[in-house]
Formats: C-alpha cells, structure tokens, sequence
C-alpha cells in the first residue's frame, strides 16, 4: 500500500482538508454555540464568517509569535487580548454592514472574543512552524466553520422564517420551531452524522487507491474491498502548499 | 437415526406474550378513544388519526433504512405515536401540521436517542411540544363537539367556530361555564382525544390491568395533582370543585394515562415509579400556574423525561440496601442455586 | 411490586405424566449390583452410622443438589433439629420428586424415617409445590404418617421455602428419590443404579415418569416414550434451568437429570430489541433489575453494575421467561453475576468495589 498517499489525505494543513476530514465543527466539535444559537439566518452566518475571519488569522498570526516565545499560561493571555481586540474591530465593520445583528446574533457577537477554536489552535501552535501552512490552515478552520454555519443558517432560514436573506419566500411549510436552540442542536447533529458517513466512504476510497497504486498488492486488496468499487471519487485536491519539516 | 437437534440456553419455555401484544393493547385502546373522537367530531378525527399514523410508519422506515437496518413490520411502537399526536390537537388543525408534528416525534425523538425501547424522551409528547413553539396559539383554540358532521373532512374555506377550553379559563382564574357531568362526558371544547375523560379512565383501567402501565404511576400523580389542587384552588370555587376541573380541563388525565404511561421513558422500580410520579405532579401544576401556556403537560413530560435514569439509580441504591440486608438475614436458609 | 410477590406464575402442564404409574426401563445388568453389606436384622432399628455406612456403600447421591448422601448425613448426624423430604417440582412438565413419593410411599417414608434416625430428632415434614391448576391426582395431607406441607406461589418455589416454621437450627433436606433409594439399600442391600426422570413436552408421545438405570442415553428414553414429532431441542433438566443437549445418542441419563423434554418450536423472526416494557424487573423475585443489566451488558458496560447486585441472582430464568422480545436476558445477568462474583464480592461477602 503506498502510505504517501493515505498521508497526504490526512495532511494536517491543507486547505480543503478542513472542510470535510477535519471540519472544526463537524469533526473537533469546536465553535459548536455560535453554530446551534447564532446561526438562525443567512445574515447572521454572513456577520460571524467575517468576525471569525478577522479574529481567527490575527489571532493565529500573533499566536505564531507567542508559541515561540512565552509559556503557555502567558500564551493563552495575550492571544486572548489580541483576539478581543480583533472582535471589537470586527464589530465596529460588521454592525453597519448588517444592521440588527446585534439583535439577532445577541451576546454571541461579542462571544466570539473566546471562541474555541481561536483559543485553542492560537495557544498550540508548533515553534517550528512555518507561516504559510499555518496561514493555510487557519483560512481552511474559517472556511471550515463558514460552511457549516451557512448550510445551517440556510436551512433554519428558509423552512424557519421563510426568508432568504431577508427576503419573504413561498415556503410549503414555515415551522417557528426550528430556530430555536434545540433545533439548532438537532440540525447540528444530523450535519455530523452526515459528515462522518462521507468521511467514512471517503477514507475507503482513498486506501482503495492507495493499493491500486502499489502493485505488488494490487491483486490482493483490490479484490478483498471491491465492494467499494462503486464509489466515485471525488475531484482530486491540488496540493500547492510546502509540506512542512516532519515532527518528530 | 439422529436428531438435528440445537443447543440454547435456559429457559426453553416463555411466556405467550410477545412485542406484538403488547403494543396492540395500546393500538386497541387508542382506538376505543378514537371512536368517541368519532362521535363528537365527525369523521375528520378518524382521517386525521390514519394520516398521522402513515406519516409517523413512513418516517420510522425510512429512518430506519438510513440506519441500514431491517425494518420491522410488527413493530408497533410508530403507529402508537403516530395515534397519540392528533388526540392532542383540536379536531380542526391543518393536516400540514399534524404531519410535522409526527416527522419531528419520530425522526428526532425516536431515533438519534436509540430507537424502539431506548428513546429517552417521550415522541409524542415532543411533536405537540414542537407543533405549539410553531403554530402556538393555533393549537389550543377548540371547535365545539357536537353536532358530529359539523366539522368536514377537507376544511378549505369552510368557516369553523372556535372556541377556548375550560383550561385557557382556569389559567385566567375564571370559572368554566361547563357543569361537572358535562366536562365528564366530554363535550366540551378540547384536545381531541383528551375531553373524553370516562372513556380515558376506562383505558386506564384495561391498561392496568394488562400490566402495560404499573398501577404506581397514574396513582400517584393523580394524587398529586389533587392534593396540589386542593391546597391551591386557581378559581374561586370550593376545593373539591377545584379539583374535579383540574382534573377534567386539558391535556392532564390524557397526558397522566398515555404519556407518563410510556413503560419505555418512565423509571421502571416501582418504588421510582412513585417519586416520578409525585415530581411529576409537581411539576405539572408549576406549569399551569406559572407557565404563558395554557397547557404545559407535555413539556413537563419532557422536563421530567430527562429525570428519568436519576430516578432509576436513585431506585436502584435504596432496593440495594433492602436486598443485601435480605440476604444476610437469610443467610442460613440460603436460596438453592440450581444444580 | 417486585419486592413483594416473589416469582411469577407458570402454566404446569404435569398432566398426563402425573398420574401415570412409574414405568421402569431398567438394564438389568446392573440392578442386581449390591452393597456388599451382610443385610441387617431389624432395618428399621439400625444405628446411625450404620445407616451412613449403607448410604456410603450404595453411593446414593441426592438428585436435589447432586451431593452424595453420606456427606450430607454425616454433616447432619445428631445435630439437625428436623428432616424435610423434598418433594418439590415447581418447574413445568417436572414431576419427577413427588411421583415416586405417591407412588413408592412405603419406601420413601422408610428412607424418611431412617434418615430420623441418623438426625436424632422426631420432627419431619414432606415439602410438596401445589398450584392448583389441572392436576387429576390429588396430593393428601399426610403420606405414611407424615404432614405434607404445601408451598403456594409463584414460581421459583425456593423463595417461599422460608415460610415453612420448624423451629431454629439445622435442618435436613433429602430429596424422595435419594430416600426410596436408602431405603432399598438398607432393607434389601441394593446399589442406587437407577434415577426417576419425567419425560415430556410437546414431542413426546406418552409422556410419563419413567425409572431409568444410569447410564442409559437420553436417545433410548426417547424412544421408549415415542416421538410425536421430530424436535428442535431436546432439554435435560427442568424447562427453566435445564440444558439442552447437542448429541441425544452420546448424552446420558445421570443422577441429577430429572426429565428429559422434547420441544418443538417455531423459528420467528428474531428481530425485536428491547422494548424497554420493565416486565423483567417485575419478574424477577429476588428484586433485580435486569433490563438494566442486560442493557450494560450488550454494551460491555460493567463497572457501574456494583448497585445492580447482580451476585445475588439465583438462575431461575423468569426473566427470560417474561420478555415479551424473547431476549436471552438470563445469559446477560449470569454474565454479570459472574463479573461481580469476581469483583466485587470478596471472601467475606461483603460488597464492595474491590482494587484491581
């Protein structure tokens, strides 16, 4: 079996890996509130994809700085009050744009201050890391997050307001129920249910490539997981980053 | 000459009944409650109930084909759910209605918390709960019982007159115009299925005594209810009075039989059973007093759903206590354990 | 409430079995073994340890708890202050204790009075299980002199053998079959090479009780009694507790075997999980919860079984019995009886989680 290639699929750092094989709310469970709560409307989505976006890089930026040089009790303090910093930015561009967020998205606008998965890939990162794989991966979290967020957002909206972007829709069936916080954690977790199904056939397809290449074995695995035959495969990922030195 | 004969294990008789009785006695009760629903409100109830009832199979299978799972065609449990939700609803509410409130009972209280038998919150009770944080005040207005053709099948534009139930007036701290025989018989505007209140008694009883429902439960929160509402009258009316219709008024004795009679989302010690049933009681009445619904049963169902494995533990350590002193007691006359 | 009705209620079906007189299908080679004791001249009157001596040179083992009966005299010997004859068949089909004792009355109350003698004590009792229901016989009140005491209830029937007063201290229960056994050695000097086995269910032609000689196979009794149709399984034991064997031609007769059922059963579709319905823990009569168990169980979950005392289960299988999903309850509670035994009991019976 060539390994190379199953490495390559479970490449930390690539771009598209984090939006399905490690999606942070889908996969790490991280950000999950600001999902289940606040995305309630297609808007709302949009206004925390641009905070996240803002915080996240900054913070990862400046964490790149702390890991290398504090301990990690220090860590976590400055990248939190970079991270604060960055959300009263954020908000100071997002609250014209979309006027009324605050109402709707509430205390979660100011929340995403301390959003998980700032805080905890901000205070973690590798000393020997470069900057553009950490780039990288950081715009993959926000993607990542932004995905998941507006799929959520669209369905509440749509079956829950009967809105699109604020505007009135037909809708066979408008059901209140759905933008409440229950439903957001139902919705979520159907989403995780879904997502690990596709990691699951995806990871299948891969090692089944993975032994066609190698041909001293195709024979024998090809044959024991030809069930898995009739999967298509999905568009191959380009690859463009450095890979980064090897951990030991 | 040999024998193909199989080993299993012990024991090699059991008894008759089987998963199929047992929720058929359920099936055959709601059925004696739908025919009354017949004679108050005309032929609409009984097409509502077949609607809910296909709506709930259909999402049960193909729920269960999702899990990549064999659907089983005696498994009654999704027909149970799919009855139970329209006796809920005023005879007049929207078809849609009624079938997303049997989609959300099944594919999500049912399943992603186990299935049959392992669901931890009762299915029926989340539909109508979902059904009114949606369309909210639409389902708590009732249209009158009789005549029975009033009502027709397909509204469209028909015009229905309707009305509030005696429980929306207690909640003002009014007093229903009703007499007691009335409301006992049930014609008086309400839930469904739940005005019926002679008829509910009479399940309840059949239930009992074909130990689908344990006699603890109702016992228990009914005394509750009653003691609660004795103490603390809503009305200014005597305190048996005040009693009678709390007992009588909404979804209380309905929700009391079938949802807290769920054997599958209830404590099942029967030491347990009586706890729940008394935090129950409680709980109910906090809501009708305190709650902006006028019928909070089914959410404090779901409240004290999520009690349940405390209950159970709790069962559990005081029964171990009573078990090991047993045992030491009779230790010289020690059970045979058998060869 | 399952503290206070122990057991549940079981269709007997002894019928015709019962009041058929006892066939014998003896291999005659070995009835005629013997003790090798020179016969006694008053049998009735012997002493003690000579009694235990017979009892030891017969090698009569108890079909109640598979013990040799020596032992068990010996244990008892001047000390016990009563001797209960136990003719007790609470499982369904089983008759096979208090058959012989109707039938062989002479002999079972000579075996009884005997072991009074080795007790040294005056007091006995013969302990029968009576549920009225389509029994053609009726059990009398005293058999040979001796009071019948009657269990009622439920089944299993040994939770209600505590009700029975005789008074403190040591008591000695003989099964019927070991007494008539005692008897036949004392009085005319023969080896126990026989035992009395039911043979019934729903496959068998004639059922009735039957005295086999050991060693005969479970395939010879059956066909003695004659199939009515072919079975599914083929138990040796009682219907609750019994074993059912892979092999009726290499499988047999033994002192402890006391029926041997044939069944014959329908496959259903199998595919029903657990309903939750909490019929199980209003079953079971030792007050257990087994559909927790169980649950715990299928899901390798045992380290928080320690409140559920799963030690205490006594294997009667009317768990399994009531569940209206035909789960194998029964098999998940000895599994987890046998995880506590292991660690949670230790040697003193104390309970308590114990260090790893």
């Amino acid at each position: 079996m060539k390994f190379s290639r199953i490495k390559k699929y479970r490449k930390k750092h690539s771009l598209l890996s984090a939006l399905l094989i490690r999606n942070p709310v889908l996969v790490m469970g991280l950000d999950l509130p600001f999902v289940i709560a606040g995305a309630v409307s297609l808007k709302n989505a949009a206004a925390m994809s641009i905070q996240m976006l803002m915080i996240h890089m900054v913070t990862m930026l400046a964490g790149m700085l702390t890991c290398r040089a504090l301990p990690y009790w220090l860590r976590v303090l400055v990248n939190t009050c970079v991270s604060t910093g960055m959300m009263m930015a954020a908000r100071a561009l997002v609250v014209p744009l979309f006027p009324g967020v605050t109402n709707s998205l509430g205390m979660y606008l100011y929340l995403m201050a301390v959003n998980g998965m700032t805080v905890l890939l901000s205070s973690s990162i590798d000393k020997r890391a470069k900057l553009w794989p950490v780039i990288t991966g950081a715009l993959g979290n926000v993607a990542g997050f932004s995905l998941v967020a507006f799929l959520i957002a669209l369905l509440r909206e749509y079956m829950g307001s009967g809105t699109i972007w604020g505007v009135a829709v037909p809708v066979p069936l408008k059901l209140d129920g759905l933008l409440i916080p229950f439903f957001g954690f139902i919705l979520t977790g159907f989403l995780l249910a879904g997502a690990r199904f596709l990691n699951k056939r995806l990871l299948a397809f891969v090692m089944l490539e993975a032994a066609r290449k190698d041909t001293r074995y195709t024979r024998i695995v090809v044959d024991s997981v030809e069930t898995l035959e009739h999967f298509t495969p999905p568009a191959p990922a380009k690859d463009t980053t450095k890979k980064p030195r090897e951990e030991p | 000459m040999s024998l193909m004969i199989e080993a299993r294990p012990a024991p090699h008789i059991r008894h008759q009944e089987n998963t199929r009785t047992v929720m058929l006695d359920a099936v055959l009760v709601l059925l004696i409650v739908y025919a009354m629903t017949y004679f108050y409100h005309g032929p609409r109830a009984l097409v509502l109930g077949a609607w809910s009832v296909a709506v709930s199979v259909a999402t049960d299978i193909l729920c269960t084909l999702i899990a990549f799972k064999r659907p089983n065609i005696r498994d009654f449990s999704a027909v149970v759910t799919g009855m139970l939700l329209p006796l809920m609803m005023p005879a007049s509410i929207p078809y849609s209605v009624v079938a997303a409130a049997a989609v959300v009972a099944v594919a999500v209280a049912k399943h992603p918390f186990g299935g049959v038998g392992h669901n931890v919150f009762n299915p029926a009770a989340t539909g109508f709960c979902f059904a009114a944080i949606c369309f909210g005040s639409a389902l708590f207005e009732y249209p009158e019982p009789l005549p029975a053709d009033k009502l027709p099948v397909f509204l469209g534009d028909a015009q229905v007159l309707l009305g509030v139930s005696p429980a929306f007036t207690l909640e003002l701290g009014g007093v229903p115009k009703f007499g007691l025989v009335d409301m006992a018989l049930g014609s008086f505007p309400g839930p469904m299925g739940a005005t019926n209140i002679l008829v509910v008694l009479a399940c309840l009883l059949y239930l009992v005594f074909r130990n689908t429902v344990r006699w603890e439960m109702p016992v228990a929160f009914f005394a509750t209810v009653s003691l609660f509402a004795y103490c603390f009258p809503r009305a200014d009316v005597s305190r048996l009075e005040s009693v009678a219709l709390e007992l009588m008024s909404g979804m209380l004795l309905f929700g009391g039989v079938f949802l807290l009679g769920d054997p599958v989302t209830t404590p099942k010690r029967d030491l347990s059973k009586v706890a729940f049933g008394v935090a129950s009681g409680v709980v109910v009445m906090l809501f009708r007093r305190f709650g902006n619904l006028e019928e909070g049963m089914p959410f404090a169902v779901l409240l004290m759903n999520a009690t349940v494995w405390g209950f159970d533990m709790l069962g559990e350590h005081v029964y171990s206590v009573i078990r090991r002193r047993r045992s030491e007691v009779f230790k010289d006359q020690k059970v045979q354990k058998k060869a | 409430m399952a503290m206070f009705t122990k057991g549940i209620i079981l269709e007997q079906h002894k019928e015709p079995a019962f009041s058929k007189a006892i066939v014998r299908f003896v291999n005659p080679q070995t009835e005629s073994l013997g003790t090798g004791i020179s016969p006694l001249e008053d049998p009735m009157r012997a002493e003690a340890g000579e009694i235990i001596e017979i009892a030891k040179a017969a090698r009569i083992v108890d079909e109640r708890d598979g013990k040799m009966l020596y032992r068990k005299l010996l244990r008892a010997q001047g000390r016990a202050v009563a001797v209960i004859a136990d003719a007790v068949d609470d499982e369904p089909y089983l008759s096979s204790k208090i058959t012989p004792m109707l039938r062989c009355q002479e002999a079972a109350i000579g075996g009884l009075r005997l072991c009074m003698r080795v007790a040294g004590t005056n007091n006995c009792l013969v302990m029968v299980y009576r549920m009225t229901g389509d029994l053609e016989t009726q059990i009398p009140k005293s058999i040979g002199g001796v009071r019948v005491v009657r269990l009622w209830g439920g089944y299993p029937a040994e939770s209600h053998a505590s009700k029975i007063k005789v008074g403190p201290g040591r008591k000695l229960t003989v099964s019927a079959g070991a007494l008539i056994h005692l008897y036949r050695a004392v009085t005319e000097q023969r080896r126990q090479s026989t035992a009395f086995i039911t043979v019934a269910g729903d496959c068998i032609a004639n059922p009735m009780n039957l005295e086999v000689s050991l060693g005969i196979t479970v395939m010879q009794v059956l066909e003695r009694c004659g199939m009515a149709a072919e079975p599914t399984h083929v138990v040796c034991g009682g219907p609750m507790t019994g074993i059912a064997i892979m092999n009726a031609e290499k499988t047999l007769i033994t002192y402890t075997t006391r029926a041997v059922l044939a069944f014959r059963e329908n496959k259903r579709d199998a595919h029903y999980s657990c309903i939750g319905c909490g019929r199980c823990e209003q079953a079971c009569p030792v007050g257990l919860n087994p559909m927790y168990i169980h649950r715990f169980v299928q899901n390798s979950y045992y380290r928080n079984l320690l409140p559920f005392d799963a030690h205490l289960c006594t294997g009667c299988g009317t768990c399994s019995y009531v569940c209206p999903s035909k789960l194998w309850v029964s098999v998940s509670v000895q599994k987890a009886r046998q995880y506590a035994l292991d660690h949670f009991v230790d040697p003193d019976g104390e309970v308590d989680e114990l260090d790893d």
